[in-house]
């Protein structure tokens, strides 16, 4: 019987030079196809990270629209102030208490406060900080000492501002005060709330978007992904509405203009939300 | 035999492919990890959160819906249906009732308990024995999905714990959508909200709570049209018709003695307050808002109707009517009975007869006095006429029997007038010596400004002269029974008539300046009716129900 024969020579030079060539390509088309694939779960997971800031975004925004008295956008749409009722009630420690309502009357509407009052028939006039209320204290609400220093909101009234001073006071019931910043239009019977408020802005800083409550910093959502909010304010008659928009340009986005315009406007997510208190005592 | 060994070297190879496999593998994992990282917190975490909310505005709206079921004697709120005395600490002062309504929603995932407690205002902006109520509800949603999804939260804040301080508010603050993994956080921390009841409350599943809280207050009817009843209407009488005014129109010469001139539209021959005077726009406008609203399909008009006409499956139609206005036939509504007020504390008067003097300063605090009924002579006086500030008064009279008599209001006197029993009266003896946007009058019965007032006293708050002289029919407790009012000439009348369980009559020539609520209503001859549209800004403390007048949400 004869033995077999091992087959043990090795490979001749173009063999070599063909496995070497062959076996490169197929380690760089795998190389190159990791990276493509790392890129794409870059791409992938960033989209996800500012979808979710986005999300969180609007939702903060429409939960604090929700429960405001008078919200306020700028005209690059992009900084938005609420003013809240001031719910809580600091007791100097960390276990606050939740304030009692109280009524006021605007019309024939009771309408309640926390922490505030609201004074109806005011007339302010544009590009003055003067307001005034007709007549006496017992036909109808009036401005009181406790006023000054206090946070004062209405239609026309800028946010931010405060009573300065009050006069003509008989019997302790003001019938004049003066506003920290002048009103913005004129109106013959405006309904102010005075007092305790809180104070929400939601502002762009560089990729952040920031929430400040009276005054104090939490950062809502940032992403590189170079997010942009736009809010805008509808009041009508009788109720008050915030269309906002948040979209996002996804780093991965490679083109022009119109390409990268297409490609944020594709991550619009929208919310439109009422405030719940611009219709209170209102049928 | 040969035997042939085969010594192949793709062993490499397939550790490549095998290697390659596994990258590969490891980052598309990766990628899926993340994907549904993000998945649950986009997806579930705010599902449970929108949930949350939707659950505590449902328990909210169950709350309200008792509230208003207050108005109704016969269906007395927080006795039933689950509702049951709120535990301690119950929010103060109380009384407080509270009810969970549970396993609701996605495989019965939320729940919601609501609290309500019946707080009093003592400001005098209500009457203090009127109600108003304070709907907290919290609202739960389960978090589906995986215990551990990531927060995903870039927040800091400077303390350990909340504030109210928000400049100095910890983390527990920061978090948007607070999730309860094991335990209640909110009850941990803040307990029932006020820091009572503090401890640690485990959780069945991982958990998102909302809590916000309303409050419902007491809703006052005005008058907003001319006629609104339940039952029936059968008006104005062939010779006259249906109109309206404003007393507090400043342009107006004489509001108290409109001028009628004669009409082009909708008939001929036929007169109205202003209606037709081509000449002042506003005049004509104020004069076409004399609307009537009947509840049910039973609808005759006789005489022209200027303003709008609402029935409930009626028929009526602009061919077939003199109406000016618009007609709409499908507008069902309710009026609540009217109950007697609480007369604690009132005056009695014996007889019904003489002089009742009013010295109250408000509408919610008026001058009370009670009487078996009104056969003779009743006059209020204005006990603050001589008031250098304030030369206005307030009463209300309860009669619980009939009135067949004289009832004089003098100048500065809001009066309410409650009667139990009928009315049977002529014009002339309703008699409201009011005018309409009354200035500075602190002598009743004299114009101008007497010399004794100060230079600034005040106008009178009720710029209406009708809305001095408001009278209201209690509701009969006997079942079957109707209330009848009925008024003949001579005499015009300035007054209101709110009386939701009275047949109304109006007959002969009478001028009517009013507005009324009645269970039915008929004119006959030429009696004129008109409203006064500065009634519409004059609510007449009667309660027909109950609204939402604050929302906030509690965010810790």
């Amino acid at each position: 019987m004869k033995p077999a024969r091992l087959q043990n020579q090795g490979f001749t030079l173009i063999e070599m030079m063909l496995a070497v060539s062959i076996g490169s390509l197929m380690l760089a088309a795998t190389i190159a196809a990791s990276i493509c694939l790392q890129r794409s779960f870059n791409a992938v997971d960033n989209y996800f990270s500012s979808h979710v800031q986005q999300v969180r975004i609007i939702d903060s925004l429409s939960r604090d629209v929700r429960r405001s008295y008078i919200v306020t956008t700028s005209t690059d749409l992009q900084t938005v102030t609420c003013i809240i009722p001031n719910y809580l009630v600091d007791n100097g420690s960390n276990q606050p208490t939740r304030a009692t309502p109280a009524l006021s009357l605007v019309g024939n509407k009771v309408v309640a406060n926390y922490q505030a009052s609201t004074v109806n028939n005011v007339t302010t006039t544009q590009g003055s900080t003067a307001i005034s209320c007709p007549g006496l204290g017992l036909v109808s609400s009036h401005f009181s000492n406790a006023n000054v220093g206090q946070s004062v909101v209405g239609t026309g009234i800028p946010a931010g501002t405060t009573i300065q001073s009050v006069s003509n006071c008989p019997l302790g019931s003001c019938s004049q005060a003066t506003m920290s910043i002048a009103a913005t239009f004129s109106n013959g019977n405006a309904t102010l709330t005075i007092g305790a408020l809180t104070n929400v802005v939601y502002s762009v800083v560089n990729q952040g978007i920031q929430r400040r409550e009276n005054g104090g910093l939490t950062n809502i959502a940032a992403s590189a992904d170079n997010l942009i909010p736009a809010t805008s304010d509808i009041e009508l008659l009788n109720t008050e509405f915030t269309q906002s928009t948040v979209t996002f340009l996804p780093r991965f986005a490679r083109g022009g203009q119109s390409f990268l315009d297409n490609e944020r406007a594709g991550t619009t997510i929208f919310s439109l939300t009422y405030l719940r208190n611009r219709r209170r005592g209102d049928g | 035999m040969k035997t042939r060994v085969q010594q192949g070297n793709s062993g490499n190879t397939l550790i490549c492919a095998l290697c390659t496999i596994v990258i590969i593998s490891l980052i598309g994992a990766n990628v899926l990890v993340n994907c549904t990282r993000h998945y649950n917190i986009t997806a579930k975490q705010l599902k449970a959160w929108k949930e949350a909310l939707y659950a505590a505005e449902a328990g909210g709206e169950a709350g309200f819906d008792e509230v208003r079921k207050a108005l109704n004697p016969s269906s007395l709120p927080f006795t039933t249906d689950g509702w049951a005395a709120a535990p301690s600490p119950a929010p103060t002062p109380g009384p407080a009732w509270t009810k969970t309504i549970s396993s609701f929603g996605q495989a019965g995932s939320l729940s919601t308990t609501v609290t309500i407690d019946k707080l009093t205002d003592n400001t005098g902006t209500i009457p203090a024995t009127t109600p108003y109520y304070r709907i907290r509800a919290v609202g739960t949603a389960r978090l589906f999905g995986l215990p551990r999804v990531g927060l995903s939260d870039q927040f800091f804040a400077g303390g350990p714990n909340f504030v109210a301080n928000s400049a100095s508010r910890g983390v527990g603050d920061t978090l948007l959508r607070k999730i309860d993994f094991k335990f209640d956080h909110f009850k941990a921390s803040y307990g029932d909200g006020d820091g009572n009841n503090l401890g640690l409350a485990p959780v069945t599943y991982p958990q998102i709570t909302r809590r916000i809280e309303l409050v419902a207050v007491p809703k006052y009817y005005v008058f907003g049209g001319a006629l609104r009843v339940v039952n029936a209407f059968d008006g104005p009488g062939t010779a006259g018709f249906v109109d309206s005014y404003n007393s507090k129109n400043p342009t107006n010469p004489n509001p108290s003695s409109p001028k009628v001139v004669n009409n082009d539209i909708p008939g001929p021959n036929t007169t109205s307050y202003y209606g037709s005077n081509p000449s002042n726009s506003t005049y004509l406008a104020d004069a076409h808002d004399g609307d009537v609203s009947v509840a049910t399909r039973n609808f005759i008009e006789g005489g022209p109707i200027w303003g709008d006409v609402t029935t409930n499956s009626g028929n009526v139609t602009h061919s077939g009517y003199q109406i000016s206005g618009t007609i709409d036939n499908n507008v069902p509504f309710t009026i609540p009975p009217l109950s007697a007020p609480d007369t604690t504390g009132f005056a009695a008067t014996s007889s019904g007869t003489g002089t009742i003097t009013a010295t109250g300063t408000s509408d919610s605090s008026p001058s009370g006095f009670v009487c078996s009924g009104i056969s003779g002579s009743v006059t209020i006086t204005n006990g603050n006429a001589s008031s250098p500030t304030f030369p206005y008064a307030y009463a209300k009279v309860v009669v619980n029997g009939h009135i067949t008599g004289k009832v004089t209001v003098e100048k500065g006197v809001t009066a309410e007038i409650w009667f139990a029993g009928n009315m049977k009266v002529k014009g002339e003896d309703l008699d409201n010596q009011n005018v309409d946007r009354g200035t500075k009058t602190a002598n009743p019965g004299s114009a101008g400004v007497p010399p004794l007032i100060p230079a600034t006293p005040a106008d009178d708050p009720n710029p209406s002269r009708v809305g001095h002289m408001k009278f209201f029919g209690i509701s009969p407790t006997v079942s079957g029974t109707t209330q009848t009012i009925e008024v003949d000439s001579p005499g015009n009348i300035f007054a209101t008539f709110y009386a939701p369980s009275a047949d109304i009559a109006l007959t002969g020539n009478v001028d009517v300046f009013s507005a009324i609520i009645g269970r039915s209503f008929s004119g006959n001859g030429n009696a004129g009716f008109h409203y006064d549209k500065a009634l519409n800004q004059v609510q007449i403390g009667v309660v027909t129900d109950y609204q939402i007048a604050s929302y906030v949400e509690d965010v810790r």
